[in-house]
């Protein structure tokens, strides 16, 4: 099968690492090309790796309840440093305290993400054909937006 | 076997042509026998280097010692780099080049622009140095970069260390282009970002140096004469650093400092550039891991050529007489031959190499950001530790002219405001008086832990310490 790249970490000065760890193997499982930057990592160092590795997408954990802060403008900053195409993911425990979480996924859809996974309750089934559905899409000049 | 053996060392200069003959006994024990120097001949740089040649071999008592030299003159060797991130391959490739002993002439990211190009054919490099793309990563960058290249209009010799799937298509772009472009393609210097490989891309920098770039250097009948090929000066001091730092011999963690006229250089080697902790708080690391063993190449900092720009920096770091220290600075630049009259001159010139130290250290060491984490205070590091090193040589003409004096290292950081700079801590000193580090830089079969001995009998302590920074 032909080699899909992408890149995947915790953003801001987020270091819980458990859950890093296990979106790498299943995604590596999966047979996705994956570079892993682990913890705390900034908007511009996911983009500097995606560039340098080719990758077509982004997948972004939050678990410590800033996400909303930490991922302000990452599309936009796509966009600016040449990632035209790339897919954004976001997934974790995106704010504080209960919240609807439709509504705390709309907000980081209106971001730019294309998909958000929000909450604990996600478990790991058909996330990596959905990765691949959105990169096809995304050759193919389309765009998935749940929003 | 022979009961001992002898080895010659030169290196030229673009000043002074220096040469050593170095007895190595039974034992392995190594012992300096004669050392020469001379004022190089611009017009034929051979020259001096042959005549010390003789003067070493009439000096030697075995009809073949092992011989090496190297060569800094005219410019030395030139390197325009390309990688496609900054913080990724731009680095690294940047990192090769400095560490294969090149002349760094100008680093571009990203596309290459038309004026990119333009800069390129009106700096001649000796080598452009073109990266980019994990294995398998970006394609539309290098592809991109290649065919703006292939429109170089001056001969050159072009090493492609990229993304290695696109290595095919760079090779058709770049020959089937009317241009004289020489095109050698090696293994990608970052095949993952996870694990850069510097290694390659350097020996063939320094092959390619040694074949091809020494006719235009003047260095043709110096080869000749010697029966053998050059390596530039950087480049066999750094593996003169790397073959004293190996495993057991790297017993504390060291550093070279080269002051020269016109640049400083830094190389240094530590076993853990990258911390676990810093008094107790956990460091996470950020980005390309630094190297064990690296070199930087300070070109703003210099004792005469850019003495100004060094004397501009005392000010800023608040040392007394800032307008004295600038008049001298005026004084000596661009006069290489010009040394200190005067007790108050020497002062200045102490502090112009306090300052070129201070600062080139203070480059080439990484920092500590203070991060608040719902877990507290941790540390986010960028760049090299350097808080280990204990000892540090300095080497270069200036060592002479400030009379063992000690440099003072300065603590001020240059990073952002509460950053932690993980410049040096505590450290000895020790001079190169007899300017022997690129001489023993040949010295290659020989016992690493002989060699060692050798420099730092031939040098002189003083320790010199200070407090925390601040």
């Amino acid at each position: 099968m032909e080699q899909i790249n992408v890149v995947l970490g915790v953003i801001g000065s987020d270091c819980h690492a458990v859950g890093n760890k296990i979106l790498e193997r299943y995604f590596s499982a999966e047979g996705f090309s994956v570079t892993n930057l682990g913890v705390m990592v900034s908007q511009d160092e996911f983009i500097d790796a995606a560039i340098e590795t080719g990758a077509e997408a982004i997948l972004v954990s939050s678990l410590y309840g800033h996400a909303e802060i930490d991922c302000e403008g990452f599309r936009d900053r796509c966009l600016e440093r040449g990632l035209d195409h790339v897919v954004l993911y976001l997934g974790g425990n995106l704010v504080v305290g209960k919240t609807d979480q439709t509504a705390v996924e709309q907000k980081f859809l209106d971001m730019g993400f294309d998909r958000v996974f929000s909450g604990s309750h996600n478990e790991l089934t058909d996330q990596a054909q959905l990765l691949r559905d959105d990169i096809m899409a995304s050759r193919n000049g389309k765009r998935h937006r749940a929003g | 076997m022979m009961p001992y053996t002898e080895h010659i060392g030169i290196d030229i200069g673009s000043t002074w042509t220096k040469g050593a003959l170095f007895l190595e006994h039974e034992d392995r024990h190594l012992e300096l026998i004669e050392r020469f120097e001379q004022p190089t001949v611009r017009e034929d740089v051979s020259d001096a280097c042959i005549s010390i040649y003789q003067r070493l071999r009439a000096a030697a008592v075995t009809q073949d010692p092992n011989i090496g030299f190297s060569s800094s003159a005219h410019g030395g060797l030139s390197i325009i780099s390309i990688g496609l991130v900054p913080s990724f391959t731009e680095r690294l490739a940047k990192e090769a080049a400095l560490s294969a002993g090149a002349k760094l002439v100008h680093s571009i990211a990203y596309r290459i622009s038309r004026e990119d190009i333009q800069y390129i054919e009106d700096q001649r490099p000796d080598i452009i140095l073109f990266t980019g793309g994990t294995d398998g990563g970006n394609r539309g960058y290098i592809l991109e970069n290649a065919r703006a290249l292939a429109d170089l209009k001056i001969p050159t010799v072009m090493i492609y260390a990229g993304n290695r799937d696109v290595a095919p298509a760079v090779k058709t772009l770049i020959s089937e282009a009317r241009n004289a472009i020489e095109l050698i393609c090696c293994d990608n210097i970052m095949p993952v970002i996870e694990a850069p490989e510097l290694h390659e891309v350097r020996e063939v920098i320094k092959t390619v140096f040694m074949e091809k770039i020494i006719q235009g250097k003047g260095l043709q009948r110096a080869c000749e004469v010697l029966q053998s090929l050059p390596t530039p000066t950087p480049g066999s001091v750094f593996e003169l650093v790397e073959r004293l730092s190996d495993g057991p011999l790297l017993s504390a963690d060291w550093g070279l400092l080269d002051i020269g006229g016109a640049t400083t250089d830094c190389y240094t080697a530590v076993k853990d550039p990258i911390l676990d902790q810093y008094e107790g708080i956990p460091v996470f690391h950020r980005g390309i891991s630094p190297q064990r063993i690296s070199r930087s190449v300070e070109g703003d900092l210099g004792m005469r050529l850019n003495a100004l720009q060094a004397a501009a920096w005392a000010q800023r770091f608040g040392m007394p007489d800032p307008e004295g220290l600038r008049a001298y600075a005026e004084e000596v630049t661009g006069s290489i031959e010009r040394i200190p009259l005067t007790a108050a001159e020497l002062v200045y010139e102490r502090r112009i190499a306090s300052l070129c130290s201070s600062l080139s250290f203070a480059r080439h060491a990484g920092s500590l950001r203070p991060i608040y984490t719902p877990e507290g205070l941790q540390y986010m590091q960028q760049g090299k530790n350097l808080t280990s090193l204990k000892e540090l040589v300095i080497s270069g003409g200036v060592v002479r002219t400030i009379r063992r004096q000690a440099p003072e290292l300065l603590q001020q950081g240059l990073c952002e405001p509460h950053a932690i700079s993980l410049v040096p801590r505590t450290v000895s000193l020790w001079y190169d008086e007899s300017y022997i580090v690129p001489l023993l830089a040949h010295v290659r079969n020989a016992d690493p832990g002989q060699v060692r001995q050798l420099l730092f009998e031939h040098a002189l302590q003083k320790v010199d310490r200070h407090g925390e920074p601040s």
